[in-house]
């Protein structure tokens, strides 16, 4: 099975602000549009390389304040992104890892005691990202827990998807042309919380030398993002985790 | 061109599913990225010469833990939905719109604010010089009254600038009509003379004061109507008599 780097979630209290920051300190420029039910993206291609390939940063914020109100649910992200830090709120949410196949996300979801999510795109367009031509983005992720996430993983272990559209990826979709924008050329390393241990158990593989990780042992999460660049200085991103803010995570395991 | 209606504002509790709706509805393409402070505009042009509808929402909702009246007006007009919430007029030139500042005895927002925060960015990071008046402890929108604008750069103005594709796009030819509430001798004491109102396409419906429809060409087909209430439907501008 290759696993690989498949795109990083970094939540902002607005991805517009957000975007443009990341942009005046890398570089990097993006693309906007795309939302599925209650948040927006703005979608940072990172470029491919060896052994990050075809990887983005999708930053990500809520667009609907009547719904955020009116949900009474604890939300993990609202209260990471509630509590203040030097990036204005920012933080890493997420490392999504891909597979090739359906059938390698189904093995995935087997071992970890999970469902994949289904592909209901064409039937239920609203449940998936969409982007403003109408393109409705199919994808398959795992694992999905109906009952729950199980206490045994911490919750920002990675997620795992499968793209059947490689073209239609939001990593190959061309950025808004911007001054002093830099290109991207692959993902060359991340820091992830935790331990190698952790995250191989997770993965069912030694995560070391499967795809490009360093692990700094603090808060499971994504710490920093490091892309190379074709034209210069790798950048190195860096925003906390989101756990390093949420001291228990138990309220925000319910079903997925 | 002499007084005009420049652009106008759809609140909407979020911009991307209503700016998806609209472009189901009538065929007309929007553009994204722009934002300013705590709130983002889908930005959907009219056509010639030069009319655009921003729908406008709130993209920081984190701002909400510190409520302003206004911040209140928005999130409670868009309760129920999107609701047109300004009518905004243009003129071409400081002058023109000095004009109306001197009326109003109000200052104006100036299009050289040197704070970036003060005016619209795109994705690309231009950031957008408009001069506007009135200037008011409280949008005059919320009393259901347009205001007008100045661009000095014509040439990168909202409704010129390019669509996302979407499917059965249409291509519009213009604003024809709005209809607003009132009565057109209301809206001749807000501007300062029936001269100004005679000048815009405006229908008078007698309903609560602010837009409730909007009436544009496209190429090839029948004219497209737009109706949304009036944000005074939601919020009656008796709310902010004081």
């Amino acid at each position: 099975m290759n696993i690989h780097i498949d795109h990083f979630s970094l939540s902002a209290r607005n991805a517009f602000e957000s975007a443009a920051r990341l942009r005046k300190e890398t570089g990097l420029s993006f693309w906007t549009g795309e939302w599925v039910r209650d948040i927006s993206c703005h979608m940072v291609p990172l470029g491919n390389g060896p052994r990050g390939k075809d990887a983005f940063i999708e930053i990500q914020c809520f667009v609907d304040a009547h719904a955020r109100r009116k949900d009474t649910r604890p939300n993990y992200r609202y209260d990471a992104l509630s509590v203040d830090n030097e990036y204005n709120g920012d933080y890493w949410t997420g490392l999504m890892l891909g597979v090739d196949s359906l059938a390698d996300l189904e093995a995935v979801a087997r071992r970890l005691g999970g469902d994949v999510t289904p592909e209901d795109s064409r039937t239920n367009p609203y449940n998936h990202f969409q982007r403003p031509d109408g393109y409705v983005l199919s994808y398959q992720s795992a694992p999905r827990y109906p009952r729950g996430r199980p206490d045994k993983w911490p919750m920002d272990m990675p997620g795992f998807y499968f793209y059947p559209d490689v073209p239609g990826r939001s990593s190959n979709q061309p950025v808004v042309a911007s001054p002093h924008m830099r290109t991207p050329a692959g993902v060359k390393w991340v820091t992830f919380g935790g331990t190698n241990e952790l995250l191989s158990d997770w993965m069912g593989c030694d995560a070391e030398t499967t795809i490009p990780v360093k692990f700094n042992g603090k808060a499971v999460g994504v710490w920093e993002v490091c892309v190379g660049m074709a034209d210069g200085h790798d950048n190195v991103i860096r925003r906390p985790a989101a756990a390093s803010v949420i001291p228990d995570d138990s309220k925000y395991r319910r079903a997925t | 061109m002499p007084l005009h209606i420049d652009h106008i504002s759809l609140a909407s509790p979020h911009i991307f599913r209503s700016a998806d709706a609209l472009a189901r509805e009538t065929g007309l393409g929007y553009w994204t990225g722009e934002w300013l402070r705590e709130t983002s505009v889908n930005i959907v042009p009219l056509g010639p010469p030069g009319n655009f509808i921003e729908i406008s929402g709130f993209v920081d909702i984190f701002a909400l833990r510190s409520m302003t009246e206004r911040r209140q007006w928005l999130l409670d007009i868009t309760e129920t939905g999107d609701h047109f919430n300004g009518l905004c007029l243009g003129v071409d030139s400081m002058e023109e719109l000095e004009v109306f500042a001197r009326h109003w005895k109000s200052e104006i927002n100036r299009a050289d604010n040197p704070d970036p925060a003060a005016h619209f960015q795109r994705a690309n990071g231009y950031i957008l010089p408009m001069a506007s008046t009135p200037v008011t402890k409280r949008s005059v929108w919320m009393l259901g009254l347009p205001n007008v604008y100045y661009y000095p750069d014509r040439t990168r103005h909202s409704s010129g600038q390019p669509t996302h594709a979407i499917p059965n796009q249409v291509r519009p030819t213009g604003i024809k009509w709005v209809e607003v509430g009132g009565t057109a001798q209301q809206m001749a004491d807000w501007l300062g003379g029936m001269h100004y109102v005679e000048l815009l396409p405006l229908k008078f419906n007698g309903k609560s004061l602010g837009v409730w429809a909007v009436a544009v060409g496209a190429e090839g087909r029948d004219d497209i109507v737009i109706r949304r209430p009036a944000a005074s439907d939601a919020v009656p501008v008796s709310r902010f008599t004081d």
